[in-house]
């Protein structure tokens, strides 16, 4: 490059970078962030502190939409269409369902809007849907890893018998926890040539109905030595094995999200492994990639949140994160 | 006071004045009335004539808008059906004073019920005491109904305005107003409440018989109040008009 | 004895039961013996007091001829206050009563507006579903409290009582309740007045019932019964969340309409609604040890419960049909 070149090279970047906070003060930034679940589902609270924490350290204006029912798709879409109509610079939403939100997530691009699928990804990835990025955990991934981690606590010698709870049938984020789970224990049948067998029941998404549902089914099956809950209802079932004076570890319990309750079970050995989602995480970087992408128009990325599974060592660090939700 | 019911003393039941207002129309223009005890009073009119809200004036379902009612020359206010009744007045509504589900023997005494212990106003319900005496009341009224445990649902109309009538009695009613009884009753029915009515009359209780049927208000009654658009048009003994004077009036 | 057949027959409670006794053997069967064994019946009293005693509430305002759309939610903010006053500081005794007290303010309002406005208390109640459940999530701050456990007298309600340790305190709990609100409405004029209330509202004011005091009394009983049974079954659970009891109203009204209970009032009866309540917990412990697929779980409950009222309402029809010569 010639001197010339550079110098005006270098007087652009100058120009960029000097008047980006500028641009920056002049419109705030400003997101819509609609999901599936409840304003009663503590780890979407995790996901809004970590949302709203960013978003002040940003300026950005920004506003989370819940629906009334856990995982409706309609309001979902109905939320999204009237965060749309303010004409926000970024969409973040859950991709719950494959087709339903193909078309409204091309419009917002169409219209520029920065669009960031989060926590659930279209099945089909990058190919099925016009988002620019994903921000969260594989799911299937996931459920891998826990039962992975799981695995190394069964017991040495003799069958396996797993119970696979599916908290809400039909619902991608659990079928495909409870399908990575499964994977796992098939490839584990194959390789260790072991004797295992799971069943799938609907386990229910409260605390009271799953450990009620479990319960009967692990009294009525005292041979199963492992429970996976595709969410955060073992909980309730390790009361219920406490209840019956069953010994913490007889019964391997694994889910998923890291709720005080959950790690104060680890914590009396009933709950062996837990995956953490990092809510907190899942809420605050989209923030930060809207804003890269408004200001200095860089595109946003895929930010895989970690397969992190905890473990009961973790328990008591972690209890005092949980409770501030920032774990 | 004397005990000769038919003195021409203060009047049981009086009204003075009355008036009302329902959603803008002036149904009630100033009625007064007075009326004997023991005297079988017919009221007539067609609907909207203001029957209907004279009586729920005088049974306590509402107030008036201004003018009073005079319960043995006392004015009295009352702020509910339970304040009529305990002055004595009971009314047997048109579209039953009833409930459908529930037994004769609870609807005998609903709102009134005996107790076994209390405490304030609530209390356990003496229930051998509500079976029994409603056996007796309607008996007396001259109804033979099999069990006190018999939903009021499964009687016919004029069983039903039979209970109702027993239990009127039962309460000791000075006053007794009857809003269109012989409604939806056969003929037998319709018979036995025109004589039940003069045979009350005899016994000293007043009755205030309000129909739109004037062959059943001449028959039961000694003296016929008409109304016409709030006002009252025509009060004479029975004996001295006729079905035909009514029309006109009208 | 025809007579007598043909009365009971009628009895709504009496077809319920009939039915619960069918499915009994028909789970017994399937279960392989499973289903009435210690360790599940056990099991099976540790959801069913908390769900019978919200449909205790439910029914007796349905008598007077309401409805209550609110419990599910007022189940889960009860206890939630509790558990929060006692992160304050509060001890238990005055943190129960508060929550207690809340939720006569709850009912009370549910009552007064419904009649204060003439609006159909299914819409107020449902208004005030939503209400109650975002004060739930308000009030823990979006994270649910820790229950100090040391400082409840958990074991008064939930601790096993009596031989083989086969039921809990809440279950005896329960049982008085019932009693009591049975007894009520039996037996003492107020329950004349809350049948009249709801048998024929007209009839009632009429005869000077103070229907308007009956029907809010009504109202206050059911929201005490469903904080007290949510406060029972987080002592249990452990966890106040604050999606705990979601759907439990629609469970509270077909428990009460199973057991005979009309949707019109006036008609039903306490132990017909917790005989509801037994009936739809039976339905969904039975097709747990029963092993129905996760995903068709839902279908199978919902199926056996329309059957259940069919079942119910036929054969009430035979007892009305049954020729009885007069004398």
């Amino acid at each position: 490059m010639t001197f010339g070149k550079k110098l005006s090279a270098a007087a652009a970047l100058l120009f960029t970078v000097a008047a980006g906070p500028a641009l920056a003060q002049d419109a705030p930034l400003s997101i819509v962030f609609a999901h599936h679940s409840s304003a009663s589902n503590p780890f979407w609270q995790a996901v809004k502190k970590g949302f709203d924490d960013a978003c002040a350290r940003v300026d950005a204006s920004c506003q989370m939409l819940f629906t009334q029912t856990e995982g409706s798709v309609q309001e979902q879409l109905a939320n999204i269409e009237a965060g749309l109509a303010r004409e926000p610079d970024a969409l973040f939403l859950t991709i719950v369902d494959n087709a339903a939100f193909d078309d409204v997530v091309q419009r917002a691009r169409d219209a520029g809007i920065t669009v960031i699928a989060v926590n659930v990804d279209d099945s089909e990835g990058a190919a099925g849907n016009a988002r620019q990025a994903f921000v969260g955990q594989g799911f299937v991934a996931a459920g891998y890893a826990l039962g992975q981690a799981q695995s190394a606590n069964f017991p040495e010698e003799g069958p396996i018998r797993v119970l696979m709870g599916i908290s809400a049938p039909g619902q991608n984020w659990s079928e495909q926890r409870g399908e990575g789970v499964i994977k796992f224990l098939e490839d584990y049948r194959e390789s260790s040539g072991r004797d295992v067998e799971w069943e799938r029941i609907d386990s229910g998404t409260d605390l009271g109905v799953t450990a009620d549902r479990v319960g009967a089914y692990l009294a009525s099956h005292p041979e199963t030595n492992a429970y996976f809950d595709t969410g955060l209802w073992h909980a309730g079932v390790a009361r219920v094995l406490a209840d019956r004076g069953v010994p913490p570890g007889e019964v391997l319990l694994g889910g998923f999200d890291v709720v005080p309750e959950v790690l104060e079970q680890m914590k009396t050995g009933y709950i062996q492994a837990e995956v953490d989602q990092q809510g907190y995480m899942q809420g605050f970087m989209p923030v930060m990639m809207a804003y890269l992408a408004k200001n200095f128009g860089l595109s946003p990325a895929d930010v895989d949140t970690g397969q992190g599974i905890v473990t009961p060592d973790q328990a008591d660090d972690l209890m005092e994160l949980s409770a501030q939700g920032l774990r | 006071m004397d005990g000769n019911p038919t003195a021409a003393a203060t009047p049981v039941i009086s009204a003075h004045g009355l008036h009302k207002w329902y959603s803008g129309v002036h149904a009630l223009r100033g009625v007064s009335l007075d009326i004997r005890q023991g005297e079988a009073l017919g009221l007539v009119g067609d609907n909207g004539a203001g029957k209907s809200t004279l009586i729920s004036i005088l049974s306590g379902l509402h107030a008036p808008d201004s003018g009073e009612v005079r319960v043995e020359g006392r004015p009295v206010r009352m702020r509910g059906p339970r304040d009529a009744m305990d002055l004595g007045i009971e009314t047997i509504y048109q579209y039953n004073s009833m409930v459908p589900t529930m037994t004769i023997a609870r609807n005998l005494f609903i709102g009134r019920e005996p107790l076994k212990a209390r405490i304030g106003r609530f209390g356990i319900l003496d229930e051998r005491r509500m079976r029994a005496e409603s056996v007796a009341a309607i008996a007396d009224v001259g109804l033979h109904l099999r069990s006190p445990d018999a939903l009021v649902g499964e009687l016919s109309g004029g069983q039903r305005q039979g209970v109702a009538i027993a239990r009127a009695l039962y309460f000791k009613s000075k006053v007794l107003i009857l809003d269109e009884p012989t409604n939806h009753l056969s003929v037998k029915e319709t018979a036995k409440v025109i004589q039940f009515v003069r045979s009350l009359s005899a016994q000293g209780v007043t009755c205030i018989f309000i129909s739109h049927n004037l062959q059943h208000v001449f028959a039961s009654c000694d003296r016929i109040v008409a109304m016409a658009h709030g006002e009252i048009v025509l009060d004479r003994p029975a004996g001295e008009t006729s079905p035909e004077d009514i029309q006109t009036v009208l | 004895m025809r007579r007598l057949l043909k009365r009971s027959l009628q009895k709504p409670e009496l077809a319920a039961t009939l039915l619960l006794i069918l499915l009994v053997v028909v789970f017994q069967i399937l279960s392989n013996g499973f289903f009435l064994s210690e360790a599940n019946l056990r099991g099976f009293l540790g959801l069913m007091p908390e769900m019978a005693l919200v449909a205790t509430g439910v029914t007796l305002l349905m008598i007077c001829g309401e409805f209550d759309l609110s419990v599910g939610s007022v189940f889960a903010l009860m206890p939630m206050t509790m558990a929060v006053l006692m992160t304050q500081g509060w001890p238990f005794l005055p943190a129960m009563t508060a929550g207690l007290l809340l939720c006569v303010v709850i009912g009370f309002l549910n009552g007064w507006l419904t009649i204060r406005f003439a609006i159909p208390s299914f819409i107020t109640t449902l208004g005030m579903l939503f209400m109650a459940r975002s004060l739930t999530v308000v009030v823990s701050g979006g994270f649910p409290p820790r229950l100090n456990m040391e400082a409840i007298p958990a074991s008064l309600f939930v601790a096993f009582v009596g031989p083989g340790s086969l039921v809990r305190a809440s279950f005896l709990w329960f049982l008085a309740i019932a009693l009591l609100m049975g007894f009520l409405l039996g037996r003492t004029n107020f329950g004349n007045w809350v049948r009249a209330t709801g048998g024929f509202l007209p009839a009632a004011q009429a005869m000077g019932i103070p229907t308007a005091r009956v029907k809010i009394t009504a109202f206050i009983i059911c929201s005490v019964l469903a904080g007290f049974a949510g406060m029972i079954q987080v002592m249990r659970l452990g966890s106040p969340l604050p999606s705990a009891g979601e759907g439990l109203e629609l469970q509270a009204v077909a428990a009460a309409v199973i057991g005979g209970t009309s949707l019109w009032g006036g008609i039903g009866s306490i132990l017909g609604g917790i005989i509801g309540a037994v009936l739809i917990r039976v339905i969904d412990n039975g097709l747990v040890l029963s092993q129905v697929d996760g995903s068709w779980f839902k279908f199978a409950i919902g199926a056996l419960t329309i059957l259940a009222v069919i079942g119910n309402s036929w054969l009430r029809k035979r007892g009305q049909a049954m020729k009885i010569s007069e004398h």
